[in-house]
């Protein structure tokens, strides 16, 4: 049992509810990862059974035990190669787990967004955001507006005006 | 009706033809619907083989898919033989019981209606082939037809097989039998359509000119939406129509930092176009193109039709609006296999706006040396330069290309570039690491010399096709570049080689890749040496190579000793037998992929070792004709299904091995039905050595319509039906040479 649970980091959520996430989960958020090395808490022997758990205040239980879910799903991913911003524009290779996953409503996608930034979650960042760009994909410039309630600051000239300089773009 | 007397009748006048009597097209027609009835009536075994041989090869040939090759004939005709019985096995369109309802079927497949027996299938991994895809759908019923589009392979070298792996586009257009049958594939559930891991997304076919909304399998521009990106679209759409609506959530909640790298995923002319939405998103799309800096812009006309297609090219004012945004960050950019009017200007154009750029592929760009010259100087940071199938460029173009950033320089791809000799490469500098010359025939001793001088600490070479290499060339390689790791001969026209000049590459122990597929020059004593001293060889290819005296199976089996072997390919060796696949098996603890396309003389007792390949993950059998289920089974039990390991894809087109006979559950093996083995032997037809008309007029046909059995099958329909498709042949002078000459090959006619 203690073996078990060894490695186990606690972690709160905005509105208080601990949960318990092993250190091979959460090593997935380079957030809580760089607090605990520069806590001291990463070596071996560290006793962070009776730490007092993380707060993240910007995260609430929900959405922060779907977080720990999808870790827990891609706790032995590879590591990213650090050049990843030699990322190509695709948005079709969305495994299919994350496909389910993310079959959730608009609010729940952008909380979960948002936390992937603030966790600093580079995976799930990722394939939330070519969620929501599969979402955008296709659609008319007053498609988008009507889908995600944009509302339209340009005066009609400058709207015009822009359309004109970018019309190869335009259908 | 008694087939026997009925069909040799026209096939006899068909081969007697060579005066005005009979028109060959008709005679070929009426050959093709009588052969057609004969499989039906299952008088296969009644006809005369040269017949059988005949027929199969008409079609064979008419298509481009093989080439002639004569060496081993005889084990290409037992080859056909035992297709012919085995397109009505697999499939199960043509059950032996139900022929006459296939022949229904396939009959009132010409009519109207067609629709509502069509299903479109999205999220299809790459992997699976149009054979595989149709026996997963047959639980459901029928399947009539299945069309799978293939995406335009990269341009490779002809002699590049270990890395021909074509992948499909992900989505696919099924007809089955009857349209229940396709409602109740339309009602299946998710788990039920999990094929490699990814589950497919299946939706009734609308046509497009009923006006319906569906998915059309066409270049049109509107309409289209086939492609891999189609897959999450439709995804994404019903997800909407399911979920998001009802919330909708305010975008602008996001900070500007997502909405960012959301926009940074879209295609550039919809990031562009996003500029109009409002103030906010246009700054987050004017600011995304930071998080871009690599550009592939044959990328962007594969979502939907849009982007750069023949209809709306890339112009230089096009790359010009994109570059102003994007130019600064970028560190890459490939022109490569988009659709473009560039110019010179163009090439002004990326000088100026992409000062950063590391990795420049200009592949289909034609440009005076002026504008070389100016891009050349502009850009000295470049480490990468692809410049492929450029026939007309010159020397002179590449050296003002090169010249400001050759020293620089890592990699350089100059595939395919006929005419270039090499003079260039003396501006190369110590940093290159990987060259691709493949098909640049005219590059001399001069240029390796050069290269040996300035490059000598190349990793990566590639000459496949390069005729004027000599073997001294060879011997300065092996004396020079210590650190050469891959090198790769291919071809078959090495004038100016010998075997025993090649041994001299293995001085150079490092090597992990050699590939000579093709080259007659490989023996026994060359796969000794080079065994005996590189012993840390990961990729051997050497498929097509030697000869049947050059290479034995002794020979062969010393390679089995290269412990580090991951990857080898033995295709169309006649010394492959038993023995060599049980020692690589066995010995060769690594091996991932194994390759023996037509190996006529494996049989089963070697096969059944590779269940000791625990590491195993692409086995291609596909022709080696004396495979039977059995090993295959053997193989299917030894690799249960247990999660943290990979399927292993198991290709055995064109064994006996047979669709009914082979149960893949619980097992983490996936068959594939397909026959690569045609592809082998087309590679050649590029060759300078190909003397058959035929095959040369199909050259320029990439492997996009269908794959060999595909196309054994829709001879099947074509037969049944009698449908006039496109004739075989251009003129009645051409098909009548072409008989006589088949039938003097067969020894119908006296020669």
């Amino acid at each position: 049992m203690a073996d078990a649970k060894k490695g186990m980091i606690k972690i709160s959520s905005s509105d208080n509810e601990v949960y318990s996430v092993e250190r091979d989960v959460i090593r997935l958020s380079t957030t809580i990862n760089t607090l605990l090395q520069d806590l001291g808490m990463d070596g071996d022997g560290v006793e962070t059974e009776n730490a007092d758990p993380i707060p993240l205040q910007n995260v609430n239980s929900a959405i922060l035990k779907k977080v720990i879910g999808w870790c827990q799903y891609h706790k032995d991913d590879p590591v990213p190669a650090e050049d990843s911003d030699s990322r190509e524009k695709r948005t079709d290779d969305i495994p299919s787990w994350d496909v389910e996953f993310l079959k959730v409503d608009q609010g729940t996608l952008f909380e979960l967004i948002l936390a992937a930034n603030y966790l600093d979650i580079k995976g799930l960042l990722e394939v939330t955001c070519k969620t929501v760009a599969n979402m955008i994909r296709g659609k008319t410039v007053e498609d988008i507006r009507r889908t995600f309630n944009i509302k339209n600051d340009f005066t009609p000239e400058e709207e015009e005006q822009i359309r004109k300089e970018n019309a190869w773009c335009e259908d | 009706m008694d087939p026997r007397s009925s069909f040799r009748l026209p096939g006899e006048k068909l081969f007697g033809a060579k005066g005005p009597a009979g028109k060959p097209p008709h005679n070929f027609k009426t050959l093709r619907r009588l052969h057609g009835q004969n499989l039906e009536s299952r008088g296969l075994n009644d006809l005369t083989e040269a017949f059988q041989t005949f027929v199969t090869r008409a079609r064979f040939f008419s298509i481009g898919k093989l080439r002639r090759t004569w060496s081993h004939s005889a084990a290409e005709f037992m080859k056909y033989r035992r297709l012919l019985p085995m397109l009505l096995a697999d499939g199960q369109a043509f059950d032996n019981d139900e022929t006459n309802d296939a022949f229904d079927a396939v009959l009132s497949f010409q009519a109207s209606q067609k629709d509502d027996r069509r299903i479109i299938v999205t999220n299809i991994s790459p992997r699976v082939t149009a054979s595989q895809l149709q026996s997963f759908f047959s639980k459901y019923g029928k399947v009539v037809h299945c069309s799978l589009p293939r995406e335009e392979p990269k341009k490779s070298s002809p002699f590049a097989t270990l890395t021909k792996t074509v992948k499909n586009c992900g989505t696919a257009v099924i007809t089955f039998k009857k349209p229940e049958e396709a409602e109740k594939a339309k009602a299946a559930p998710d788990e039920e359509l999990k094929f490699y891991d990814q589950i497919m997304k299946i939706t009734s076919y609308a046509s497009k000119k009923k006006g319906g909304k569906g998915v059309v399998l066409s270049d049109d521009k509107d309409e289209s939406r086939l492609s891999r990106a189609s897959s999450t679209q439709s995804l994404s759409s019903q997800m909407s129509t399911s979920g998001y609506e009802g919330s909708a959530l305010n975008v602008d909640l996001l900070p500007p930092k997502i909405l960012e790298r959301v926009i940074a995923f879209l295609p550039i002319t919809e990031t562009i176009r996003l500029e109009r939405l409002n103030k906010k998103w246009m700054e987050a799309s004017v600011k995304s193109w930071t998080h871009i800096n690599s550009l592939p812009f044959s990328r962007e006309t594969d979502g939907r039709g849009r982007g750069f297609t023949k209809q709306n090219p890339l112009l230089t004012s096009h790359l010009k609006a994109i570059l102003r945004r994007g130019g600064a960050h970028l560190k890459s950019v490939d022109l490569s296999g988009v659709v473009h009017l560039l110019d010179d200007r163009a090439l002004t154009v990326i000088a100026e706006m992409c000062p950063n750029l590391k990795s420049l592929d200009l592949s289909g760009v034609s440009a005076s040396w002026q504008a070389f010259a100016e891009l050349g100087d502009t850009l000295t940071g470049l480490e990468k330069i692809a410049f492929r199938e450029m026939s007309s460029i010159t020397d002179k173009h590449i050296w003002f290309l090169v010249r400001g950033s050759a020293k620089n320089l890592r990699f350089v791809d100059f595939r395919g570039c006929r005419r270039i000799r090499g003079r260039c490469f003396r501006l190369f500098g110590h940093r290159l690491e990987q060259l691709y010359l493949d098909g640049c025939t005219r590059v001399d001793e001069m240029a390796i010399e050069d290269l040996c001088t300035n490059s000598s600490q190349l990793k990566e070479l590639r000459l496949n096709d390069c005729y004027r290499i000599t073997d001294s060339c060879i011997s300065m390689i092996s004396r020079t570049m210590s650190d050469l790791q891959a090198i790769t001969l291919c071809g078959d026209g090495f004038k100016e080689l010998s075997s025993s000049g090649l041994s001299h590459l293995s001085r150079i122990t490092g090597l992990v890749e050699i590939a000579f597929d093709y080259n007659p020059l490989v023996c026994d004593k060359l796969i000794g040496h080079l065994v005996e001293n590189a012993k840390g060889l990961r990729c051997v290819s050497l498929a097509n190579s030697g000869s049947d005296q050059s290479i034995s199976t002794d020979g062969l089996r010393k390679i089995a000793n290269l412990r580090e072997l991951e990857q080898i390919d033995l295709s169309s060796l006649a010394a492959v037998r038993s023995p060599v696949l049980a020692d690589l098996c066995s010995k060769c603890t690594k091996l991932e992929l194994i390759q023996m396309r037509n190996c006529v003389y494996l049989c089963d007792d070697g096969v059944v070792h590779v269940k000791k390949a625990q590491k195993l993950k692409h086995l291609d059998l596909s022709g080696s004709i004396l495979i039977t289920s059995n090993s295959i089974q053997e193989i299917i039990k030894a690799f249960p299904s247990t999660t943290g390991f990979s399927t292993i894809t198991i290709v055995v087109g064109g064994t006996v091995a047979e669709t009914g006979e082979l149960r893949v559950r619980g097992s983490r093996v996936a068959i594939d039905f397909s026959d690569y083995s045609a592809l082998v032997g087309m590679a050649n037809s590029q060759s300078a050595t190909s003397s058959y008309s035929l095959g040369d007029s199909d050259d320029d046909v990439s492997e996009d319509d269908f794959d060999v059995l595909t196309a054994q099958r829709s001879f099947y329909i074509d037969a049944v039906c009698g449908e006039d498709d496109s004739p075989v042949l251009e003129s009645e002078t051409e098909i009548l040479e072409w008989a006589t000459k088949e039938a003097k090959n067969l020894g119908l006619i006296k020669p």
